[in-house]
């Protein structure tokens, strides 16, 4: 049972929940103290050690489910009502006799997995499954075309031979009963073929996808966004939130700039009177450090959108390290999507802001007056403005003097561009004189360099 | 396994226990908080309790505290909370004091010593208790180590307090004992049964999570909360709770900024019943939305959809 439990919590780790040796420990002593008489109570127990957020409580719910395949037991079990149905408790003792009274029948049933069939006890069939399913070794089962060659070899492993034997058999013997039993052995050994397909199924599900994941999320990582196609993004909405997860936890347990200022030495005087004057309780000036502001301004124009798209989410995701973010959306015009982004789920907020503000071809110039009419008053010495954009003005006025007066007002502008670099300056490209009114401006084109930046801009802000 | 099971107490005996005996103090606990009582107890583990406000996570370690006829230490986490306020802080003005004893008996203590060099090993001699237990004035972590037949510690939204604070916690939470760098490590008496509190505004750190259990206690279920209701507020009458129970349930499916908790649903059903209604209606309900909705939009929200709300509770109950 314990290797059981270390196998289990290696299929969690696959999973991405994070288990260490320590809570491996407390499940074995969990499971020492509950039994495994209650499942619900064990599987409670076991997620109170083993799960610790709400999202690994549901990985650790479909894992244990599949792990301790109480799905399968239970379709054994209703099989096994159908069949209590069909054939009243009475012929089946009935059955029984007769085959003990017809020597033939019985030599053919000879063999210990036919016996098991014939008994139809689904916890037995199970604890057979599984020891065959240990013995065949599955570390090259990798896809789910390959489900039906693994659950052959498990069927072989099983030897499902002697089904066949003991069918041969009976059907050299003319009689009722034989015929009856052969019946009955087709029948079982078709259930037997379906619960190893969905063994296999299951350790597929349970370790192989995962391992398959990983690979393509490195793959889309380092994927470039625009070229991605629609189906990928959910998965690399999810693989945001965990790189921003990753990146939230670095920068927020770095050590605190000393937070006290110095020492008040008025009012450390008048609250030590009572002590004789001597200075043993210390009072500190206090210094305020305020909160970063981070205003995002994304073109949302069809050739740019999908890029803003993460990088929005990405800022939303980091929540907990940058807690005051503004956003505006343009394309011709621009607007605040903020409220959006704090109302609803960030992919519906998204799809409504890009249906609002993303129609027509990019209009820099009338954006940016747009951007400084809505906002430029705040911005202020602790706020970095973010934009997102080609660049691509259609030969229009690029109204630089309304960027510069962000950029004179502002801690830190940053300018991303989601072209190569050698493209830049090209055709109506106006990166050039932008460039020159902010601070630092780079190509973003994959998660990775997304991933790169926003983490550079942690280290800046905070 | 090398747990002693002679302090066990029979009121822990196994989960169903500890539920039935939190139901006679007005507490409705689902399976899992209970096992988790049970399995922190056994394994003396301090639970992490998350989710909602509103839904009984600082209640449960109250009601600990109250079955296991234990005292309760509370620690109110804030951001900038520290160790001399959560640990121990010396006692200045008695150290003080001390000094200037120190200072009128030194004469006494040097007398008749030659040269520096034997006064410094008679200074030695003198018991040094600038630094001891005596001058230690113990705050809630403290305290809660030192109660003699153990205790509930609770340490409340443990998300407001600093990374640092949190770090510090770990020597309590995994060894139950305290560094005091001047005197050494000072060790529970008996061992606190400690609960954590999460809102959940910013992660808290795998290292305090590994050393913890977990519960996540969500919004209760219907039947759940209408055995709350009817344990909280039981002069409502069964037609009101069923119906109130519902109304909530429904309400929580909505959009809303903030759903309403338990303790929301709690201060409707007394709410209703110093309305001495005993059924939902339009009206009533109208009136009353203020006590489970605590923003405008929110009640807007609602509002628009009362009617529809109310038509489904009524169909259902």
């Amino acid at each position: 049972m314990q290797t059981k439990l270390v196998s289990f919590i290696g299929a969690l780790r696959k999973h991405d929940v994070r288990i260490s040796t320590a809570e491996t420990l407390d499940a074995m002593r969990v499971m020492a103290l509950i039994g495994y008489s209650e499942r619900d109570t064990l599987k409670m127990a076991l997620a109170s050690t083993l799960a610790k957020t709400k999202e690994e409580k549901a990985l650790f719910d479909h894992c244990f489910e599949l792990f301790y395949g109480g799905e399968r037991l239970k379709i054994n079990q209703a099989n096994q009502d159908n069949d209590k149905a069909n054939n009243s408790e009475n012929s089946s003792f009935d059955l029984q006799q007769e085959i003990a009274d017809n020597p033939l029948v019985k030599e053919a049933l000879d063999s210990p997995l036919v016996q098991m069939l014939m008994e139809n006890d689904p916890a037995k069939l199970t604890a057979a499954m599984a020891k065959a399913a240990s013995e065949v070794s599955m570390e090259k089962l990798r896809y789910f075309t390959q489900t039906g060659q693994y659950s052959r070899k498990l069927l072989e492993q099983l030897d499902t031979g002697q089904i066949d034997d003991s069918i041969e058999q009976l059907q050299g013997i003319q009689d009722s009963t034989a015929d009856f039993v052969i019946d009955i052995l087709q029948n079982r050994k078709q259930q037997l073929r379906e619960i190893a397909k969905q063994q296999i199924e299951e350790h597929l599900l349970l370790t192989a996808n995962a391992e398959g994941r990983k690979l393509q999320e490195d793959v889309l990582r380092s994927a470039k966004l625009s070229s991605l196609e629609r189906k990928h993004f959910d998965q690399l909405q999810e693989l945001v939130r965990k790189l921003a997860k990753k990146l939230s936890s670095r920068h927020s347990q770095r050590m605190h700039v000393e937070k006290r200022g110095k020492l008040d030495v008025g009012k450390t005087l008048r609250k030590n009177v009572h002590l004789d004057g001597i200075m043993f309780e210390t009072y500190w000036k206090k210094k305020r450090k305020d909160q970063p502001k981070v205003i995002a301004f994304c073109d949302v124009s069809n050739s740019v959108a999908a890029y803003a798209k993460f990088l929005l989410l990405f800022l939303y995701s980091l929540s907990d390290v940058i807690p005051k973010v503004r956003s505006f959306c343009f394309s011709n015009r621009t607007g605040e999507v903020t409220d959006l982004f704090n109302r609803y789920e960030a992919a519906q907020a998204m799809e409504m802001a890009f249906k609002q503000w993303g129609q027509g071809s990019s209009d820099y110039g009338q954006s940016l007056v747009d951007f400084a009419d809505l906002c430029l008053e705040q911005i202020d010495k602790n706020t970095t403005v973010i934009i997102l954009g080609d660049a691509r003005n259609n030969y229009g006025d690029a109204r630089l003097d309304v960027l510069q007066k962000v950029y004179n007002r502002a801690k830190t502008v940053i300018f991303l561009n989601p072209e190569r670099r050698s493209q830049w300056n090209t055709g109506d490209s106006e990166m050039r004189r932008y460039q020159s009114a902010s601070h630092f401006s780079t190509e973003c084109q994959s998660l990775q360099q997304l991933e790169r930046i926003v983490d550079q801009l942690l280290t800046l802000i905070r | 396994m090398t747990k002693t099971l002679s302090n066990t107490s029979p009121l822990m005996e196994d989960a169903e226990t500890i539920r039935s005996g939190f139901d006679s103090l007005g507490y409705i606990a689902s399976k899992d908080i209970s096992t988790a009582v049970y399995l922190a107890y056994h394994l003396e583990k301090p639970i992490l309790i998350e989710g909602p406000p509103g839904v009984g996570k600082t209640e449960l370690a109250k009601t600990v505290s109250m079955y296991l006829n234990l005292p309760l230490v509370r620690l109110q986490c804030y951001e900038g909370l520290d160790e001399a306020k959560a640990l121990y802080e010396w006692k200045y003005g008695k150290q003080l004091l001390y000094t200037q004893v120190l200072k009128e008996q030194l004469g006494d203590i040097m007398k008749g010593a030659k040269g520096l060099s034997e006064s410094v090993d008679r200074l030695h001699e003198f018991g040094d208790i600038f630094y001891s237990e005596d001058f230690l004035e113990p705050r809630p972590l403290l305290k809660a180590m030192r109660e003699e037949n153990g205790s509930v510690l609770l340490i409340d939204e443990i998300d407001k307090a600093d990374y640092e604070f949190e770090s510090m916690l770990l020597e309590i939470l995994s060894d139950y004992q305290i560094s005091v760098p001047e005197i050494g490590t000072i060790k529970a008496v008996s061992k606190p049964m400690v609960f954590l509190t999460s809102n959940n505004t910013r992660d808290i750190s795998d290292a305090l999570k590994r050393r913890c259990l977990h519960l996540y206690i969500p919004f209760p279920n219907g039947e759940l909360e209408n055995r709350i209701i009817d344990s909280r507020v039981p002069e409502a009458s069964d037609k009101l709770r069923d119906q109130l129970v519902e109304f909530i349930q429904q309400l929580r499916g909505l959009d809303l900024k903030k759903s309403p908790a338990v303790s929301e649903t709690i201060d409707w059903a007394r709410a209703l019943v110093l309305l001495h209604a005993d059924s939902l209606n339009k009206d009533v309900v109208e009136q009353t939305l203020n006590v489970i909705l605590k923003f405008e939009d929110d009640i807007e929200t609602a509002k628009s959809e009362l009617a529809g709300l109310l038509n489904s509770v009524n169909k259902n109950t």
